[in-house]
């Protein structure tokens, strides 16, 4: 996606073999996954989603994606740490879908600013990273407003009719914290990590 | 750091479980997952209950992982019960008091719901704790398998999960070295608001995501030089074998399934 070189098979394998490893690392060792903050807990993991899909190419993000949507579910599943695990995360389409999306999104939101700005990579680079944090933010609440809507209001402890509020309110805080960590960290990630792909 | 990982928690052992092929018990622990949510009474549970403390005591593992592994989570699957106590409405009302309503419906399924929980997390810890990850990378390769016929690249997905537990502790390791080498240059990690606390994190993720890379890099000029082409016509090193106590298994899961079918209200 990014330049004509193609990875060759073994250098993509072991680079997603990397990647996930990077992935399950951040899933179970909490200071490395989310920035705790109490109310808050915004993740970074969505964040070598982004820089995945930035220096490989939107397919092998989306592998990322999903590699994070099923390591969030066993972990739901396993060792689950807080209720919103138990009522949301154990459900494939919350968990999973959101995180494929954000390869796709991300190479897509890419690829357009490339075209229409083609002088401004690291403005390309970070609308996307934002662009594909707020994947995952809005269709993960799209997806627990559609499943989940009265469980859900229960679990953070509002009536039903304050729900939309209440979403609205978390896509303002972790969303936003994600989005803006993502903007800033992933093309710092990303711009030194290209050098290397493709140095040859 | 290291403590805080849950795989790489196998131990070793030779009792029935572990001899199990890992197919069979992968298998198992899934299909276990999926007819939980046919238990509807107490006979049911009552059945999987049983079901479960036979495996635990066929592997032959102290029981006091099981407990230490529920145990921080009990207070959390409490929280759930007692919500699912207060929000279902029954017929049958116990305790009334303003808008909490405590009915025998409502009581009864924060029960199996606790149960349930309890089931899944231990079916899940006899997995864990009696088979190696690579083995169960090998086992879901084998399971994979149908899905090369509509392209879906199964060997190098395993390929792909092998290098990533393989990879696990080495990243560990040198996660905690950057992240020592960058307190040393006066980085305070896991402190102050939630801006300091994302600028922390710049230092940690570039050199690990580079060094990352660099590894992966040095895999497949490794892999190259050996002749590494895909999948076909590659040999194994750890071969599964499906033996009888394997068919037991399986037959003994299609029992429990047809029991709780019977059972069931």
């Amino acid at each position: 996606m990014l330049t004509n070189k193609k990875m060759s098979k073994p250098h993509r394998i072991a680079l997603l073999g990397i990647l996930t490893a990077i992935i399950l690392i951040q899933n179970f060792v909490p200071f490395l996954g989310n920035i705790p903050i109490p109310p808050l807990n915004p993740t970074i993991i969505h964040i070598t989603v982004i820089v995945a899909t930035l220096t490989m190419s939107t397919s092998d993000g989306i592998i990322i994606g999903t590699i994070w949507g099923l390591t969030r579910m066993i972990r739901a599943y396993t060792m689950p740490a807080t209720p919103l695990d138990l009522l949301l995360w154990t459900n494939p389409m919350i968990a999973l879908l959101p995180r494929m999306l954000i390869g796709l999104f991300t190479g897509l939101s890419y690829k357009l600013s490339h075209k229409l700005f083609p002088k401004k990579d690291k403005l390309a680079l970070a609308s996307a990273s934002v662009v594909g944090s707020f994947t995952n933010t809005i269709f993960v609440l799209l997806f627990i407003y559609i499943f989940f809507g009265e469980p859900y209001a229960q679990a953070i402890d509002v009536d039903i009719s304050n729900l939309a509020g209440a979403l609205a309110i978390i896509v303002g805080t972790n969303g936003v914290a994600e989005a803006v960590a993502a903007a800033i960290i992933a093309p710092l990630v990303t711009i030194p990590l290209r050098k290397i792909t493709y140095k040859k | 750091m290291m403590e805080k990982l849950i795989f790489g928690r196998y131990i070793p052992g030779h009792s029935f479980i572990h001899k199990l092929d890992p197919r069979s018990k992968l298998m198992g622990a899934i299909w276990f997952i999926i007819i939980i949510f046919l238990a509807n009474n107490w006979l049911t549970y009552l059945a999987l209950t049983v079901f479960v403390l036979t495996a635990v005591k066929l592997s032959e593992i102290n029981p006091k992982f099981f407990i230490n592994g529920v145990k921080p989570l009990i207070w959390l699957i409490l929280f759930t019960v007692i919500l699912q106590i207060l929000f279902t409405s029954g017929q049958t009302i116990w305790f009334r008091l303003g808008p909490v309503v405590i009915s025998q419906e409502g009581m009864l399924n924060g029960v199996f719901i606790f149960m349930r929980f309890v089931l899944i997390i231990f079916m899940s810890t006899i997995l864990t704790l009696t088979t190696m990850p690579l083995s169960l990378t090998d086992a879901i390769e084998f399971l994979l398998r149908p899905l090369n016929a509509v392209k879906v690249p199964v060997h190098e997905i395993a390929l792909m999960l092998s290098i990533a537990l393989r990879f696990v502790p080495t990243l560990m390791d040198e996660t905690e070295k950057i992240m020592n080498a960058q307190r040393a240059r006066g980085i305070d990690f896991g402190e102050g608001n939630i801006y300091q606390q994302m600028k922390s994190i710049v230092p940690l993720l570039i050199p690990l995501f580079v060094s990352s890379f660099n590894r992966a890099e040095e895999l497949a000029t490794a892999m190259e030089a050996r002749g590494y082409k895909g999948g076909e016509g590659r040999t194994k090193y750890r071969q599964l074998a499906w033996e009888n106590r394997d068919t037991i298994v399986m037959i003994a899961f299609g029992l429990l399934s047809v029991g709780l079918f019977l059972l069931r209200t």
